[in-house]
């Protein structure tokens, strides 16, 4: 049994649309589930499937930096001004409630799991989403990064003068499905390694990192950008046979390599 | 993958720390003697003149690893309350493993640890300052990002292998145990820590008492006048191995994680499925996982908030299951409070030693349990002998998402 890359998506907030069928289910949330959601219904767009159709024996594993950072700090503004906290705020403001939106509105019953770290998390759930489906527990399984900082964010990297480069938010999201060994014409994952390390905490406001495919260098300096530039990848190497990616950063290395046959 | 190639996961060590008490034994006799440890908060926490008992784990308790190193213990000294306690967990977790942190260091060891506000950002001072247009001291914001509990637990223990923090909200601590369990499975690592870890915030009592879920009087998980939970905090993991290479070791098996299972709702964003069919499936999945019939469980650690929604979702999906009606189901968190991301790791601590003594206590502030549930739990004050040594620790989280660990104690 191999895992196969299925299909991919990925847009920065200046970016969104939000789809007219998915208007009903969004006008409450925030920006942080409204990315995570689209993501998500362009990654099913993408292989042909409608959002109503079931997707029960699908997982959903979403990885981020920062999480919902700015809809916690609407929570806090309330707070510190002594006043009620907003329950969809607060909803809102749990890291997982992007993740039970989908999981609502995509009819999805498998795994359903965020997990964060303030490295390389996109490729921690893309390796927790390997193993659920080598497992057997899911056939198929949405994996996604999402982040949306905050402007406390941007300007703490600001005042320590590491805001050379803008950070945008944004949502990648990838399909991935079980497939026996003899199928398919798509990118499998032949290969998945993560080592990170403790690096100084103004090393998580830089974020440099090289992103490596053997034949050129991207360097970048966004939490999303590892992801967004893999992604972008997968969709241009079609003709290719192989895709080994390195990312390098202050805070360790992944190496993934995507195969195809 | 066969299952026949899958290893079973033993549990080498665990520990907890809560309300209930500083280590696993004594919260465990507290349980027994049907002790609630809350203390009422009278201002601070909620908003306004709101007071409601909140399970507070003692200051004292939260010295972890005494003899450090200097180095060490300038490190500790900027780690946060979520991470102490984690921390405490896993040294006792260790103790009972008869394992140093040198020990540790020879092998490849995974960190799965479950949080809600652990992984957030909500210092006031800095944030007051930030919106007043002062450049804040970064040393809050720098802890934070230093703070990432299994990337911290991992270089405070200086080990190597999977890390993982998940932020499952309540069924965190259930899931990373699920996870610690698969890295074992696939070979990543070999020895996993699986568990959860969560301080009380006013975040987390500003926000339940916004959706109405919070009692002002002590909780009672499935009784009859049940008013909501209490929130709590504290940290319960298990220390994981393949039971060939624990054989191997001469370590002292406590128990086994045989399954494990995680299903969604896919109902709403927020409420549960009043039915439990999300709970029913990871129920189900949990057992087919660990090769385990609904007929060969002794006990369910259930996730019992005393929440109104929560309560009966969860009943309905036992009876839905057919667990025969005299397998005692109970809740601890009368004692623990709702410790959101550490209930899972804390939950299937007690599970374990409840298997282990082949005896359970009663739902603490349980005591007229609601009629109307499909399936009735075991009330307070009564304590039940029961067959069997394997059981259920169950969460279900908001978002929909619902877990269940299926767990075998050793009869130690």
């Amino acid at each position: 049994m191999k895992v196969s890359v299925r299909a991919v998506s990925g847009n920065y907030l200046q970016d969104l649309r939000i789809p007219e069928e998915l208007g009903r289910y969004l006008r409450r949330a925030d920006t942080f589930i409204q990315l995570a959601v689209v993501a998500a219904f362009q990654t099913f767009l993408a292989v042909d499937e409608g959002f109503q159709d079931a997707h029960g024996d699908c997982g959903l594993i979403l990885g981020t930096t920062f999480g919902t950072m700015e809809t916690n700090f609407g929570v806090l503004d309330q707070i510190v001004a002594g006043e009620q906290a907003s329950p969809i705020l607060f909803s809102h403001s749990v890291f997982n409630a992007a993740v039970g939106y989908m999981a609502t509105i995509f009819k999805i019953k498998g795994c359903a799991l965020t997990v964060t770290d303030f490295s390389f998390p996109f490729f921690r759930a893309l390796q927790e989403a390997s193993l659920a489906l080598q497992s057997g527990t899911i056939t198929r399984c949405l994996v996604l990064q999402v982040e949306t900082y905050s402007a406390l964010l941007h300007d703490a990297r600001k005042s320590h003068g590491v805001d050379e480069y803008s950070w945008h938010p944004g949502a990648v999201c990838w399909l991935l499905e079980a497939e026996p060994e003899e199928r398919g014409t798509a990118f499998y994952l032949d290969h998945s390694e993560i080592d990170g390390f403790m690096c100084d905490p103004l090393g998580f406001l830089s974020y440099r990192e090289a992103v490596d495919f053997g034949d050129r260098v991207e360097n970048t300096c966004a939490p999303l950008a590892a992801a967004m530039i893999i992604g972008d990848e997968i969709y241009r190497a079609k003709n290719r046979n192989v895709l080994d990616c390195r990312v390098e950063g202050v805070n360790g290395k992944v190496r993934i390599t995507l195969k195809k046959g | 993958m066969s299952k026949l190639l899958v290893p079973s996961i033993a549990v080498i060590g665990y520990g907890c720390v809560s309300a209930a008490g500083k280590n696993a034994k004594v919260a465990a006799a507290h349980i027994r003697a049907g002790v609630a440890a809350h203390v009422p908060v009278a201002s601070g926490y909620f908003p306004g003149d709101f007071t409601a008992p909140c399970f507070l784990v003692q200051d004292q308790w939260l010295q972890p690893f005494s003899g450090l190193s200097l180095a060490k213990q300038q490190q500790i000294s900027r780690f946060n309350r979520t991470l102490l306690m984690a921390l405490v967990a896993i040294e006792e977790a260790l103790q009972r493993a008869e394992m140093s942190v040198a020990d540790l260091q020879k092998k490849r060891v995974g960190i799965a640890l479950g949080t809600t506000v652990g992984c957030t950002f909500h210092n006031e001072e800095y944030y007051r300052e930030w919106k007043a247009g002062v450049d804040p001291n970064s040393g809050p914001l720098f802890t934070y990002l230093a703070s990432n509990i299994s990337h911290a637990v991992q270089d405070f223990l200086g080990v190597k292998g999977p890390r993982l923090v998940i932020t499952n909200a309540c069924a965190s601590g259930t899931d990373a145990i699920g996870v610690a369990k698969s890295w074992l499975e696939h070979g990543l690592c070999d020895i996993a820590i699986g568990g959860g870890a969560d301080e009380l915030s006013r975040i987390a009592c500003h926000g339940f008492k916004s959706l109405m879920l919070v009692s002002r009087e002590e909780c009672r998980p499935f009784d009859r006048d049940r008013k909501g939970l209490n929130l709590g905090e504290g940290s319960g993991v298990v220390l994981l191995e393949a039971e060939k290479n624990a054989l191997a070791g001469n370590r002292n098996i406590c128990g086994w994680i045989r399954g494990y299972g995680i299903a969604g709702d896919a109902h709403h964003p927020t409420a549960p499925d009043p039915e439990g069919r999300g709970l029913q499936r990871a129920l189900g999945k949990a057992l087919h996982n660990g090769g385990i019939t609904g007929g060969m469980i002794g006990m369910i650690n259930a996730h019992g908030t005393g929440t109104p929604a929560n309560d009966l979702a969860e009943t309905n999906a036992l009876a839905a299951i057919g667990f025969d009606p005299a397998v005692p189901v109970v809740s601890t968190k009368g004692a623990t409070g709702h410790t959101l991301g550490a209930a899972g790791g804390i939950e299937a601590v007690f599970t374990l030693m409840n298997l282990n003594r082949g005896e359970v206590s009663g739902t603490i502030g349980c005591r007229n349990p609601d009629p109307k549930f499909a399936f009735q739990v075991l009330p307070s004050a009564q304590n039940v002998t029961f067959s069997g040594r394997v059981g259920i620790s169950q969460s279900l989280a908001f978002g929909g998402s619902n877990s269940a660990l299926v767990i075998e104690g050793a009869g130690v």
